[in-house]
C-alpha cells in the first residue's frame, strides 16, 4: 500500500523562494533600466543641448553675411524685416529653428542677438527633470533654446602702418616706425606728425608663417610686430621694438608682449572702380600754373600714364583716376588743399617718381589702389610722402636713396614690402577712424 | 497529519486504514526516511542550488553597481565638458598655462580658472573665488593650447603661448573603483575649444 502524503507548506516555500527571487530580479532589473534610462535622457539632453551651438552659429553667420552684403541697398532684403534700426530674421533649421535680432543702432558696432532652439528629445521631453537648459515651448513644441550676443564692428582698410602678405624687410640703420593721429591735436600738430606728440602704434605685421618673414632689422619700431603662424622676425644687434618708454628708456630688442605669430588677416583685392568707363583728364590751369592733366573732381581714366619730370596733375576736388595700364611718374601731383584723389593702377609697373606727391591734407587724401594685375610700385621719390596705399598684389620698394631722411605719413598694405635707406615711418590713425572700412568682422562672443 | 511520538505517523486516509488491518499506524521507514545517500546527494543539490544563486546575485549586484558607476563617470564627464566647452568658448583670453591648469579673462573681465590636482585627482573650476568640483578620481588631464590658424594640409594646429591662444585642448580619462579596485575606467574624453572673442590689444 502506498500513501501519499499532502505536503502544501513546502510547496508555499518554493512559492515564497519564487515571489521573493522575482522581487530582487524585478528590483536590480528596474534599478538597471532606471540607469540606463536616465542615462539616455543625459545623453539625448546633452546633444540636444550642444547642438544649439552649430544652428546659433548658423543665424550669427547668416547675419554676419547680411551686414556685409554690399550688393543689396537695403538690409530689409532676403527674409530679414526692419523696424528702426532692428533687423530680424527667423529661419528653419533642421529639427529646429533660429532666431537672428541685429541691433544697428550703432552702425559701426552692430549687436547681433542669436537664439538657437533644437526640438527636444521625446525621451528627455518626458522625463520632466531639471536639465542644464531650460526647455521653452514654441507652438506646442518643446525645444532646448541657447542664446548667443555677438559684438561686430567694421574694420579700418589700414588698420596698422604697414602690413604685408609676404614678406616685410627693413634694411639700413635709419627707419623709424611709429604714429600720429592727424584728427586728433594732442597727436598731431596742424593734423601733421609731430615728434613730441608721436604714438607708439607704428604697427607692423604680416601674414607670412615662413622664416624671417619679418626683417626688423636696426630699425626702431614703436609698436607691436607680428608674423604668421610660424614664422619668424630677423631683428638686428641695434634693433628696437615695443612702446614708446621703451624706446625712450634706452632699451633693445623686442619688448615683451610686443611681437605675435598669429597673424592671419583677411586681404580682399581691389575691384576695379567702375566698368563703364570714364572720360580722360585734360589741361588746365590752377592759381596762374598750367597743368598737364587737371582733376576737378568726378571719374577719369587713362590707358597708361607717362608723366614726365616737368609735367604736373592737378587735383582741385574729390577724384578718382583710374590708369588701367603701367604708371610712370617723374613729376608731380599737386593736391590742393580740401582735394582728395584715389589713383586706381592696373597695370603691372608703377613708379611715382620726380617729386612725387604733393599732398597738402592728410593721408586720407591721397589713396593708392593697386588692382590684382598690379604687381609692383616703386617710391623712389626724393619727397615726403603723404597718403595710404592698398595694393594687395604689389612688392613695394621704399628707398630714399641719399642720406637723407624721408617721412611716409599714412600707412600700406601690399603683397611685400621692401624699405631702403633713411625713412621715418609714421601711421596715420585718423585712417582707423575715417575709413574706407572693410567687412564687419565679430570681436566679441557672449553666450547669454 | 500527526507524527506519534514513537516515530510512527499515523494516518487519517481510510486507505492506510484497511492495509493494515484496521491499524491506523503507518510505519515511517517506508515513507520518510532518507537514506544517506539521498542525503548527500540532497545537499549535494542544494550547494550547488545556493552556489548558483549567491553567483548570480553577486554578479547582479556586481553589474547594478558597475553600471552606476559608469553612469556616474558619464555624468560627470559629460557635465565637465559641457561646462567648459560653454565658459571656455566665451573668456576673452588666457592669462597663464600649464598642463594642469589654465587661466582666463572671463566674459565679465573676471578671472576664470580650471585646476587639476592629480594628488587628489580632481579638476576644480573656480571663478569669483567659487570653486566647484567638477571631476572626481581623475587619472589623468592634460590641457593643450594652440592658435587657431590651422596648419596648412593637415588637421593639427600650431601650438603657442598664453597670450596668443585662441584653441584649448582638453583631454582626461577618469575611473571608478568598486570594492578597492578599478573596475570604470573612460579611454578618454578629449575637446578643442576654439576661444571666440577676438582679444582686442
Amino acid at each position: 500500500m502506498k500513501t501519499t502524503i499532502r505536503r502544501a507548506g513546502q510547496e508555499g516555500s518554493i512559492l515564497m523562494v519564487t515571489v521573493t527571487l522575482s522581487f530582487i530580479i524585478g528590483i536590480v532589473l528596474l534599478a538597471c533600466l532606471s540607469l540606463v534610462k536616465n542615462q539616455n535622457q543625459s545623453v539625448a539632453r546633452s546633444q540636444a543641448w550642444n547642438t544649439c551651438i552649430p544652428v546659433i552659429e548658423a543665424g550669427i553667420e547668416e547675419a554676419m553675411a547680411h551686414l556685409n552684403n554690399k550688393r543689396e541697398s537695403s538690409l530689409a532684403v532676403n527674409g530679414w524685416t526692419q523696424t528702426g534700426s532692428i533687423l530680424f530674421r527667423e529661419r528653419p533649421f533642421g529639427d529646429g529653428f533660429y532666431s537672428a535680432v541685429v541691433d544697428m543702432t550703432d552702425f559701426f558696432r552692430p549687436t547681433i542677438i542669436c537664439t538657437g532652439y533644437v526640438r527636444l528629445p521625446a525621451v528627455v521631453a518626458m522625463a520632466n527633470q531639471p536639465l542644464m537648459a531650460s526647455a521653452v515651448n514654441v507652438g506646442g513644441v518643446s525645444y532646448i533654446s541657447r542664446t548667443v550676443q555677438v559684438l561686430a564692428k567694421r574694420e579700418p582698410r589700414w588698420s596698422k602702418a604697414m602690413l604685408a602678405k609676404d614678406t616685410i624687410s627693413m634694411s639700413g640703420n635709419g627707419i623709424d616706425t611709429d604714429s600720429f593721429d592727424s584728427s586728433d591735436p594732442n597727436y598731431s600738430t596742424g593734423g601733421l606728425w609731430d615728434p613730441a606728440k608721436r604714438k607708439d602704434n607704428g604697427d607692423v605685421a604680416t601674414n607670412s608663417g615662413f622664416t624671417n618673414a619679418l626683417g626688423v632689422g636696426n630699425a626702431n619700431v614703436r609698436g607691436r610686430i607680428s608674423t604668421g603662424p610660424g614664422g619668424t622676425v630677423n631683428i638686428g644687434p641695434n634693433g628696437v621694438v615695443g612702446s614708446n618708454p621703451w624706446h625712450d628708456g634706452g632699451n633693445s630688442g623686442i619688448e615683451p608682449g610686443y611681437s605675435r605669430d598669429d597673424m592671419n588677416i583677411w586681404i580682399p583685392d581691389v575691384e576695379v572702380p567702375w566698368t563703364g568707363g570714364a572720360l580722360p583728364p585734360i589741361s588746365g590751369v590752377v592759381t596762374g600754373a598750367t597743368y598737364t592733366y587737371l582733376l576737378a573732381g568726378g571719374n577719369y581714366e587713362l590707358a597708361t600714364l607717362t608723366l614726365k619730370k616737368d609735367e604736373r596733375i592737378a587735383v582741385t576736388a574729390k577724384s578718382v583716376f583710374y590708369v588701367k595700364g603701367d604708371l610712370t611718374m617723374l613729376g608731380r601731383i599737386d593736391i590742393m588743399p580740401g582735394a582728395t584723389l584715389e589713383l586706381y593702377v592696373g597695370g603691372a609697373n608703377a613708379v611715382i617718381g620726380g617729386e612725387g606727391i604733393n599732398n597738402t591734407g592728410q593721408a586720407t587724401n591721397f589713396q593708392y589702389y593697386g588692382l590684382p594685375s598690379n604687381l609692383y610700385l616703386d617710391l623712389p621719390s626724393n619727397g615726403d610722402f603723404t597718403g595710404a596705399i592698398y595694393a594687395p598684389s604689389v612688392d613695394l620698394k621704399l628707398n630714399s636713396g641719399g642720406s637723407s631722411t624721408l617721412n611716409f605719413s599714412g600707412a600700406c598694405v601690399t603683397r611685400s614690402i621692401h624699405l631702403t635707406g633713411h625713412y621715418n615711418f609714421h601711421y596715420d590713425e585718423a585712417l582707423r577712424k575715417a575709413g574706407p572700412w572693410k567687412d564687419y568682422v565679430i570681436v566679441s562672443w557672449v553666450e547669454l | 497529519m500527526f507524527v506519534a511520538p514513537d516515530s510512527k505517523i499515523m494516518s487519517t486516509s481510510p486507505r492506510a486504514h484497511s492495509a493494515s488491518s484496521g491499524q491506523a499506524w503507518v510505519r515511517a521507514t517506508e515513507r520518510s526516511g532518507m537514506t544517506l545517500m539521498e542525503l548527500v546527494i540532497g545537499v549535494l543539490l542544494t550547494t550547488l542550488a545556493a552556489t548558483a544563486l549567491l553567483i548570480l546575485s553577486s554578479n547582479t549586484g556586481r553589474c547594478l553597481a558597475e553600471l552606476t558607476n559608469y553612469v556616474d563617470l558619464d555624468h560627470y564627464n559629460r557635465v565637465a565638458l559641457d561646462t567648459m566647452t560653454r565658459d571656455l568658448r566665451q573668456v576673452r583670453y588666457m592669462t597663464s598655462f600649464s598642463s594642469n591648469a589654465v587661466t582666463c579673462v572671463d566674459k565679465d573681465g573676471g578671472q576664470l580658472s580650471y585646476v587639476y590636482s592629480p594628488v587628489n585627482r580632481t579638476l576644480t573650476q573656480t571663478k569669483g573665488g567659487l570653486s566647484k568640483q567638477l571631476l572626481q578620481q581623475c587619472d589623468q588631464f592634460n590641457f593643450a593650447i594652440y592658435q587657431r590658424t590651422p596648419v596648412s594640409n593637415k588637421y593639427s594646429l600650431f601650438s603657442t603661448t598664453a597670450t596668443n591662444c585662441k584653441v584649448i585642448s582638453v583631454t582626461w580619462s577618469c575611473s571608478r573603483t568598486l570594492f578597492g579596485r578599478k573596475v570604470n575606467k573612460e579611454q578618454g574624453q578629449a575637446a578643442r575649444i576654439v576661444v571666440r572673442n577676438k582679444k582686442e590689444i
